[in-house]
């Protein structure tokens, strides 16, 4: 049976923006593995459609929330709220959920875990990026590249077969490693050690760890 | 909030000084921010001076505890 992944990607502002291109890799690698993507981008990233999708679309087994949230909530497109604890977390029931938002992992992440979601993989605090002003190509955005390749790692990952857990574990890697790298790089200011420090320990799994796309 | 104090503020706005002026910072949903602007919130202890003040310590403590460092050895 076919597998099918949903990702949000609003492009509102520099960081969704960022988010949408970056993410945009992960969500070619999933579509030439065979994966059914449901994409919900720009403006189609909001809460009617999402639930539209979940409701009555294929049995979606695997969600990546791109944007901005909070502890309680993950946004979409003009930061429109699309899943909110104690409203409609239920509708992540079965799945795997990774969130690229702020501090949803904290509350939404559990809550979502208590209502059967799989596992639920996001940032329990602010989501903290660095990135070039003058680069016109988000894609060529080495800086951008510390924060985000893990993002992409993971999503890949899961793809390819590993556990949640696993997963999991080889993505904070990759933030570890981007960490180290401007530690001993003089090319970066350590206020950039200091904001990936920020987001690697913010990191975080719920729910099983164990699971299978 | 409680105030910054002012040497905090000072090593953070030094350390902020050293970031090339062509980057700039995403923080969540409150925008992004460059090398001025992160140290115009320092100054005036916005929401956002205080989180970029909470990240630096964050960090400077991880730094002096060992914590950072563990990720060598991991």
């Amino acid at each position: 049976m076919d597998k099918t992944m949903l990702i949000t990607r609003p492009k509102h502002d520099n960081l969704t923006y960022y988010l949408n291109v970056w993410m945009g890799e992960a969500k070619t690698f999933a579509e030439k593995q065979g994966i059914n993507v449901i994409d919900l981008e720009g403006e189609n990233a909001n809460r009617i459609k999402f639930e539209s999708y979940v409701k009555k679309g294929p049995i979606i087994k695997f969600i990546v929330f791109n944007g901005h949230g909070n502890e309680e909530t993950v946004t979409g497109h003009n930061n429109e709220e699309i899943v909110h604890a104690g409203v409609n977390e239920n509708l992540l029931s079965d799945k795997i959920i990774y969130s690229i938002s702020c501090a949803s992992a904290k509350t939404l992440g559990l809550k979502s875990v208590e209502n059967g979601a799989v596992a639920y993989i996001g940032y329990k605090d602010d989501f903290y990026l660095y990135y070039k002003d003058t680069e016109t190509k988000p894609l060529n955005d080495d800086l951008a590249g510390l924060f985000l390749q893990h993002a992409i790692d993971l999503i890949e990952y899961i793809i390819k077969g590993n556990s949640t857990g696993i997963a999991f574990d080889k993505a904070k890697k990759t933030l570890k490693e981007s960490i180290l790298a401007t530690m001993v790089s003089k090319s970066f200011s350590p206020d950039i050690t200091a904001a990936l420090w920020h987001d690697y320990i913010s990191f975080a799994i719920e729910g099983e760890k164990d699971a299978l796309l | 909030m409680n105030k910054i104090p002012k040497e905090v503020k000072e090593l953070i706005l030094a350390r902020i000084d050293v970031m090339p002026d062509n980057i700039k910072l995403s923080i969540g949903s409150y925008g992004s921010f460059s090398k001025d602007q992160l140290k115009e919130n320092v100054e005036k202890e916005t929401d956002v001076g205080h989180k970029i003040v909470e990240m630096q310590l964050d960090f400077l403590k991880a730094v002096s505890n060992g914590e950072l460092y563990s990720l060598v050895d991991a």
